[in-house]
């Protein structure tokens, strides 16, 4: 499962806490569709955006040499502030839907 | 009955080719059937550098048995090589090259204004901030692979 599909079995659970899921990837949105994902899965091509928050892993991609994300997810409140951020040490490990969940409740 | 001889070298063949099937085995299986099973171990990656190990020490048994049987030593060596090829890589991937991301202070800081942009989403709709004001947001940078 992958991280992505991870968050969508608990997306309930994050709209209820009165959450959206807003995910960012650097693929085309034609892959992002055949994912089938039921929240929004934003295409960032050139990493503008990652460039923006820090989080572009320039050219990591073998090959293409593309910018890929590091994974990362941040919380943000209401009025669009950064509350919280997890930041992965390698990119193998993505946060868990349940730690996203226990700090939606904390803050 | 089998002759000492044809047995020992069954024997060595087992262990050769035993030994590079599991170590490559271990170390595919990471990136194409453990990502769909299990997160933990997808995100230790131990128990597939511990089963490549296995592969490595048949491999590795495979040498003596050729070598006492004074036949088949080339592909035994060959297959020792292999198997510690696939498994050195694959510990390698989990525990060095996989932890060579950027800096984590460069990151956002926590109680800094999101800064806004437009984006399409995958139906083609550019989103951004400003259409889930009064919500709060997950926002995921996404990686891909899994």
């Amino acid at each position: 499962m992958s991280e992505l599909q991870g968050l969508q079995t608990r997306y309930d659970d994050f709209r209820k806490a009165g959450a959206e899921i807003l995910a960012i990837s650097s693929s085309p949105s034609e892959k992002h569709r055949a994912m089938g994902l039921a929240f929004p899965v934003l295409s960032d091509p050139d990493g503008t955006v990652m460039r923006a928050y820090g989080v572009e892993h320039p050219g990591a991609l073998p090959f293409t040499r593309m910018s890929v994300a590091r994974p990362a997810e941040l919380i943000l409140d209401e009025n669009r502030v950064v509350r919280k951020r997890f930041i992965a040490e390698n990119w193998r490990v993505r946060e868990r839907p349940e730690r996203l969940l226990d700090e939606l409740a904390r803050i | 009955m089998r002759t000492p001889d044809a047995r020992s070298s069954r024997r060595v063949a087992w262990l050769v080719w035993g030994g590079i099937l599991l170590s490559g085995f271990a170390m595919a299986s990471y990136f194409l059937i453990i990502p769909r099973i299990s997160v933990a171990l997808r995100d230790s990656g131990n128990a597939n550098i511990a089963l490549g190990g296995v592969g490595v020490i048949m491999s590795l048994a495979g040498v003596a048995a050729a070598w006492r049987a004074a036949r088949g030593l080339k592909l035994a060596v060959f297959s020792l090589l292999a198997s510690v090829g696939f498994t050195g890589a694959l510990a390698y991937y989990v525990h060095g090259l996989s932890y060579q991301v950027p800096a984590p202070e460069q990151v956002i800081a926590v109680g800094t204004a999101a800064p806004d942009f437009g984006l399409k989403d995958q139906e083609g709709v550019e989103k951004s901030l400003v259409d889930f004001a009064s919500k709060r947001l997950i926002l995921v940078f996404f990686r891909g692979h899994w």
